[in-house]
């Protein structure tokens, strides 16, 4: 069945349709709200959010790209689990005992050795500690722009930033991420290195 | 080295980011190209920007822990009429249906409304049409004087006007058949009275239209509409008829019902039969008051057919323009609908 018509039935309250569309978009969604979040159960949390959200406010849909239209529900679920985290902190036992976050590592382990899988896996480690120490406004748009590869119309869509605003924050995002980048530099693969090493 | 990490100002750092995603175009292009081209600096900086975004691109997709599907028992309930009726495109379109068929009935109650007071004002423009009225009112050949009810009575018989009591029944007045119904009998005295009834309305400081018929005059309402005459006891008859009664200072004592009754007899062709000096008499009196009393009446006839115009004229107006924004709102929301 054709999107569209996933989304029509989903209208009329069909769940079963609504599920079509979250096992498309589920592991997208997750992916977002994990580099926006940085902890998976968070991640989890906001996407679920998300997803009940959609199915409520799909009568609100008017039709443009519906990627974009859920990616703008997870941001605001983000947005919320943000607000919550600040508002009542709470260190889980996993991050105690820092454990392994969804990396999606067995995707991309099929023809590397032991070593190389933990020196990629310490690398996405590191790549999201830079990405966690952004200002949250800074570290959306650089999830959407540079992970997700949305334009910038785009993300101004989803967010509801002025085009301008998406502009500034992402180059201001970049140059953080390119002072945090360069602390790990003895992670990144040689293809990665920075000009100046 | 130390040049190379030499920081980056923010604008230039806007600059290669917006070049870096293309989204950079004109003078601007141009310019940051050339300085490219002089700067180490920035091209250093430009490569560490492409860098650090392939790798942010090189993150893998993750995988969703578990699945978000939505539990049908909890969510799967379809959604009920009037949350699918209200959601935005559909509120439009249902407010504007709603709207414009209350705008439809605020019309035609309008439009009613309007069609009630100039039927009233016809009512009391007209000329009775009914034949059997022509009749009632026709005038006995025996009864010169009541022929000609509209000549304007001689001063001096104006001067025998006097103000009747409710229960009372002018001499000489052309009482109807016995044998007409009652509001036969009203229309038939408000046609004797109507050409009076435009000194009667001048009397009053009122504008008299051309050709207006007068409601019933005063003796025939005290004759045949008791009911109303007691309804406005303090009505602008009553004054009418007091100055009138004060401008001839003299009252004679009228005879009761049972005596007209005997002095009036129905022939077989319909007309009453009367004396002519009964008729003389009488009938001047009789429309000086009728004058009065009809102008007041006449006043409160007007009264309320131009009311019921002024609120359906503007029942109507707000209908067609509350039907117009309903039309408006129906349209844009079906247009929503369809961008869906």
């Amino acid at each position: 069945m054709q999107e569209n018509q996933l989304i029509q039935a989903a209208r009329r309250g069909d769940v079963h349709a609504f599920n079509e569309l979250v096992l498309c978009y589920q592991d997208t969604a997750f992916t977002v709200a994990y580099r926006i979040l940085g902890h998976p159960d968070s991640a989890a949390d906001a996407t679920q959010e998300a997803f009940i959200a959609a199915f409520q406010k799909l009568h609100q849909f008017r039709g443009e790209h519906f990627k974009s239209w859920l990616m703008r529900i997870v941001t605001n679920a983000c947005y919320d689990e943000l607000r919550r985290q600040r508002r009542r902190p709470i260190t889980s036992l996993d991050d105690l005992q820092e454990t392994q976050p969804a990396d999606g590592s067995s995707l991309h382990s099929h023809q590397e050795n032991p070593e190389q899988h933990a020196q990629r896996v310490e690398l996405q480690a590191a790549i999201q500690h830079c990405l966690d120490a952004l200002p949250d406004d800074q570290r959306v748009v650089a999830v959407l722009s540079d992970v997700e590869e949305y334009a910038y119309h785009e993300i101004a869509a989803i967010t509801g930033w002025p085009v301008g605003t998406v502009k500034s924050r992402l180059s201001r995002a970049r140059g953080r991420l390119r002072d945090c980048l360069r602390a790990v530099r003895e992670l990144l693969p040689a293809e990665y290195r920075l000009k100046d090493e | 080295m130390s040049e190379l990490h030499s920081p980056l100002s923010e604008r230039d750092l806007e600059l290669l980011s917006a070049y870096l995603d293309g989204e950079l175009a004109g003078p601007d292009k141009g310019a940051l190209e050339a300085r490219l081209a002089r700067e180490e600096s920035l091209r250093v900086a430009l490569h560490d920007l492409r860098a650090n975004r392939q790798l942010l691109r090189s993150l893998p997709l993750l995988r969703a822990p578990r699945s978000f599907a939505l539990d049908p028992a909890v969510y799967g309930r379809r959604v009920a009429w009037w949350r699918r009726a209200l959601a935005f495109e559909n509120a439009f379109q249902l407010a504007g249906a709603l709207g414009a068929a209350a705008s439809l009935v605020l019309v035609v109650v309008g439009l009613l409304l309007v069609g009630t007071g100039q039927d009233r004002e016809a009512a009391l423009l007209a000329p009775p049409a009914s034949p059997m009225l022509e009749i009632a009112l026709q005038p006995t050949s025996e009864t010169p004087a009541t022929e000609t009810p509209a000549a304007s009575p001689s001063p001096q018989a104006l001067r025998t006007a006097t103000y009747p009591s409710p229960a009372a029944t002018p001499v000489g007045t052309a009482t109807p058949p016995a044998s007409l119904p009652p509001a036969i009998e009203f229309e038939a005295a408000a046609e004797y009275a109507a050409p009076d009834m435009d000194e009667g309305a001048a009397m009053l400081g009122m504008e008299a239209p051309a050709g207006a018929a007068a409601p019933p005059s005063a003796p025939e309402a005290d004759a045949f509409m008791p009911g109303i005459m007691a309804a406005a006891p303090e009505s602008a008859a009553g004054e009418a008829a007091e100055e009138s009664q004060l401008r001839d200072g003299a009252q004679e004592p009228l005879p009761s019902p049972a005596q007209q009754k005997l002095e009036v007899e129905p022939t077989p062709t319909g007309g009453p039969t009367q004396t002519s000096e009964a008729t003389d008499n009488a009938l001047p009196a009789s429309a000086t008051e009728a004058e009065s009393l009809s102008a007041a009446s006449q006043a409160e006839e007007r009264a309320a057919p131009s009311g019921d115009d002024q609120t359906g004229t503007a029942l109507t107006l707000v209908g067609l323009a509350a039907l117009l924004a309903s039309v408006v709102l129906y349209l844009t929301g079906r247009r929503r609908a369809r961008r869906l």
